[in-house]
C-alpha cells in the first residue's frame, strides 16, 4: 500500500505541471474584499436600515447595564475560563459576550474528541452551555461517560453566582433530558489558579489568557513537543505515544480481529454446507452455477422458508453465528461477497503468530513486530491509522501521526459504544434527579467525596 | 496529504497568505491531478482543469469556512469543475463526431507504470476510489459519503481494484 502510494506520487511528480504565472500571481479574494464590493453596490435602503439598527443597538448598549444587573454602570462580566472534567479534560475560555473563544484539550482522551477540526468548530463560537453539551455528548458517544451506572462530571470556573449556577443547571438539564444518572460538581477558582493549573502561568486577565490559548495547539500531544528537537520528539513519540495508550489500542484492535478468524472459518464452512446441501431449494434444477447462487443469502432471499428439518437447522445455525459475528465486529458480513473479502484478508496473515504475540505483548515484543502489526491493522481496518511504526521525521510529521491515531481511536470507540449510546432512555424528572443526588450525598457524605472516590 | 495540514494552509490562504497558497499547491497537486484525471481521462483537459481549480481556490476562498474539512472543500471544487468539463466535451464531441473520429484517441494518456496500469485495468470509479484512499488518505466510509454509495461497495471495489492492479503489474508489492 505504502509502496503503491510512493510509486504513484513519484510518477505524478513527473507528470503534474507547475502552476501558471497567472494563477500564482492572481490576487486572493478575501471575505473583506467581497464585503466591500457588496457595500458599494447596496447603498440605499439597506444603509438606512443598518444605521437605524446601529442607533437602537447603541441606545440598548448604554441602557442595558442600567436595567439589567450592572454595578455602578460597569459590565458584570468580562469573560471567564472553565475546566470540564469527564475523563476527557478540557479548558474553555469565554468572552464577554458569553461565546466560547478557545477549546483546549488537557489530556489524551480530550485529544481524541478534539482531533478533528469539524468537532472543534462545533464548540468554538457557541454559548458555554451549547459547547459543554456538545463536548459531554461526544464523551457519552465514545463511552468516556458511564451511561448505565452513576457517574459525575466536574466544572471548575473562574466565575461565581448567576453564570456558574446557570451553567450547572444547563448541564444537569442535559443529563435529565437524556435519562443519564450523572452528577454535576462545580467549583469556583480564581482565573490565575485555573490558568496555572492548565499550564499557562498565573494569568489574571481573561483577554490575555484567550490570546495565549488561541495561539497554542489545541491537542495535548501537540503541545508536548513544541520547541523540542527531533531526537526529543522521537523519544517522546516512543515513550508516550507508541508505548502509551497506543499500545493498548493496538492490542485491542489485534485481539478484536484475531478472535474473528475462527468465526469467519465457521461461517464459511456453514455457507458451503448450505450451498451444497441436496435440500437447498435453489439446487432443484441442479444447474451448474457459482457457489454464490446457492449461498445462505440467496436462500434467505426466497419468498418462502418451509425447508426440510435438516436444512432448516443449518440455516438457523448460520443465522445465529452471523448475528454473533456482526454484533462483535465493525466489518459486518451481510452478503456472500463480504464473506469472501474477509476470508481473503485473513488468509493473507499468519494469525497463529499474532495470537502468540498477543499472549506475550511486552514492550519489546510490540516494538520488534510493529511493522507487521501496522500492515495487519491497515489491511484489516482499511483505516487511516497507518505508518505509526515509522519514527516522526519532524514536528509536523509527529502532529500528523498523533492526530491520525486520535482519529482512529475516536472511530473505534464510537463503534464500540454505539449500541449503549443510541439506546432510548426515559428522561428523568427533577424529583428523580434530586433523589439520585440525595442518595449519593447519603452514601458518600458529600458530592466532592463522591468525585474523589471516582478518581 | 493530512486533513489538518490542508485546513491550516487554507486558513492561512483565507488571510491572504500567497506563500501558504504555494505550499497548498505543492502538498495537494498530485492528489488533485489524479482525482481530476479519474474523471477526465485526458492529460490536456486535466492540466487545464488544474489551473482553474487553484484559481478558484484564490477567488472562492471566502466560501471556505474555517474549521471545516478543507480536503473535502478542495475536492468538491475539483469534482464540480471536472463535471463541467465533461459536459462541455460531450457537446463538443457531438459536433465534430462525423468529421474527426480519432480526435481524442490516445491524445492525452499520461506516462508512468502505475498510472498506465490504472488507466488500462481500472474503471473510472475504481480509479477514483484508489486515488481518494491511497493519495488523499480518505477512509472507505468517507469515500462512500463523498461518492454517495455504500461503504461496503467502496471496500469491495477498492479490494478488486488493488487485485486488478497487482495482476496488471504482475507483482505483489502493491
Amino acid at each position: 500500500m505504502k509502496n503503491l502510494k510512493e510509486k504513484l506520487l513519484k510518477e505524478l511528480d513527473c507528470v503534474v505541471p507547475p502552476l501558471s504565472e497567472d494563477v500564482l500571481n492572481a490576487p486572493i479574494i478575501r471575505a473583506e474584499n467581497g464585503e466591500k464590493e457588496e457595500k458599494k453596490r447596496s447603498f440605499t435602503w439597506k444603509m438606512v436600515l443598518s444605521c437605524s439598527v446601529a442607533v437602537v443597538a447603541l441606545c440598548m448598549a448604554i441602557l442595558f447595564p442600567v436595567f439589567f444587573g450592572s454595578k455602578n454602570g460597569v459590565a458584570v462580566n468580562s469573560g471567564y475560563a472553565l475546566v470540564l472534567e469527564v475523563n476527557p479534560k478540557v479548558a474553555f475560555t469565554v468572552d464577554d459576550k458569553g461565546k466560547v473563544k478557545t477549546v483546549t484539550a488537557l489530556n489524551e482522551d480530550a485529544d481524541v474528541i478534539l482531533s478533528d477540526s469539524k468537532r472543534l468548530s462545533e464548540m468554538v463560537g457557541q454559548t458555554t452551555e451549547k459547547a459543554l453539551e456538545k463536548f459531554i455528548d461526544y464523551s457519552s458517544k465514545l463511552g468516556y461517560l458511564d451511561l448505565v451506572n452513576p457517574d459525575a462530571v466536574k466544572i471548575t470556573l473562574s466565575e461565581k453566582g448567576k453564570i456558574a449556577d446557570g451553567i450547572k443547571k444547563s448541564v444537569e438539564n442535559y443529563f435529565m433530558q437524556n435519562g443519564i444518572f450523572t452528577l454535576v460538581i462545580t467549583e469556583s477558582k480564581t482565573l490565575a489558579e485555573i490558568s496555572k493549573n492548565i499550564g499557562f502561568g498565573e494569568e489574571t486577565n481573561i483577554k490575555n489568557l484567550i490570546d495565549k490559548l488561541s495561539k497554542t495547539p489545541v491537542l495535548e500531544y501537540e503541545r508536548q513537543v513544541l520547541g523540542k528537537d527531533l531526537q526529543q520528539i522521537q523519544d517522546y513519540y516512543t515513550q508516550n505515544v507508541l508505548l502509551g495508550d497506543m499500545k493498548n489500542y493496538v492490542k485491542a484492535q489485534l485481539s478484536h480481529n484475531t478472535v474473528s478468524e475462527n468465526q469467519v472459518l465457521k461461517l464459511n464452512e456453514l455457507n458451503i454446507k448450505i450451498a451444497t446441501h441436496s435440500d437447498n431449494p435453489l439446487r432443484i434444477f441442479e444447474v451448474s452455477s457459482p457457489e454464490s447462487v446457492y449461498s445462505y443469502w440467496a436462500v434467505r432471499a426466497l419468498p418462502f422458508s418451509n425447508f426440510t428439518e435438516e436444512f432448516g437447522n443449518l440455516m438457523a445455525e448460520m443465522e445465529e453465528e452471523l448475528a454473533i459475528y456482526n454484533s462483535e465486529h465493525s466489518q459486518k458480513i451481510n452478503d456472500y461477497l463480504t464473506l469472501k473479502i474477509v476470508l481473503d484478508l485473513q488468509d493473507a496473515f499468519d494469525f497463529d503468530f499474532i495470537k502468540s504475540l498477543l499472549d506475550n505483548f511486552t514492550d519489546s515484543a510490540y516494538l520488534e513486530n510493529i511493522s507487521l502489526i501496522n500492515q495487519i491493522l491497515n489491511a484489516l481496518s482499511g483505516e487511516d491509522f497507518k505508518d505509526f511504526d515509522k519514527m516522526p521525521e519532524n514536528e509536523q510529521d509527529f502532529m500528523d501521526k498523533v492526530s491520525g491515531y486520535s482519529q482512529s481511536v475516536y472511530f473505534a470507540r464510537e463503534k464500540e459504544n454505539s449500541q449503549i449510546y443510541s439506546q432510548q432512555r426515559k428522561p428523568l424528572t427533577e424529583g428523580e434527579y434530586q433523589q439520585f443526588i440525595d442518595s449519593i450525598i447519603k452514601e458518600y457524605g458529600s458530592l466532592e467525596n463522591y468525585w474523589k472516590n471516582l478518581q | 496529504m493530512d486533513g489538518r495540514q490542508t485546513d491550516r494552509l487554507l486558513h492561512a490562504v483565507a488571510t491572504g497568505d500567497n506563500k501558504a497558497f504555494e505550499q497548498l499547491y505543492l502538498k495537494t497537486k498530485n492528489g488533485v491531478y489524479a482525482f481530476l484525471y479519474s474523471y477526465l481521462n485526458n492529460a490536456q483537459d486535466t492540466e487545464d482543469a488544474m489551473q482553474t481549480v487553484y484559481l478558484k481556490v484564490k477567488t472562492n476562498i471566502s466560501s471556505y469556512k474555517i474549521g471545516t474539512n478543507g480536503r473535502a472543500w478542495l475536492l468538491q471544487i475539483a469534482k464540480n469543475l471536472a463535471l463541467d468539463v465533461i459536459k462541455k466535451n460531450a457537446r463538443f464531441a457531438l459536433q465534430i463526431q462525423n468529421s474527426k473520429d480519432d480526435l481524442f484517441e490516445e491524445s492525452g494518456f499520461i506516462k508512468g507504470e502505475i498510472l498506465e496500469a490504472m488507466q488500462k485495468a481500472l474503471t473510472e470509479e475504481e480509479r477514483r476510489i484508489v486515488v481518494l484512499h491511497v493519495l488523499w488518505g480518505y477512509k472507505h466510509r468517507e469515500i462512500a459519503k463523498f461518492l454517495s454509495c455504500p461503504t461496503g461497495t467502496v471496500t469491495s471495489k477498492y479490494k478488486r481494484a488493488i487485485e486488478k492492479l497487482r495482476r496488471e503489474l504482475k507483482e505483489d508489492s502493491v
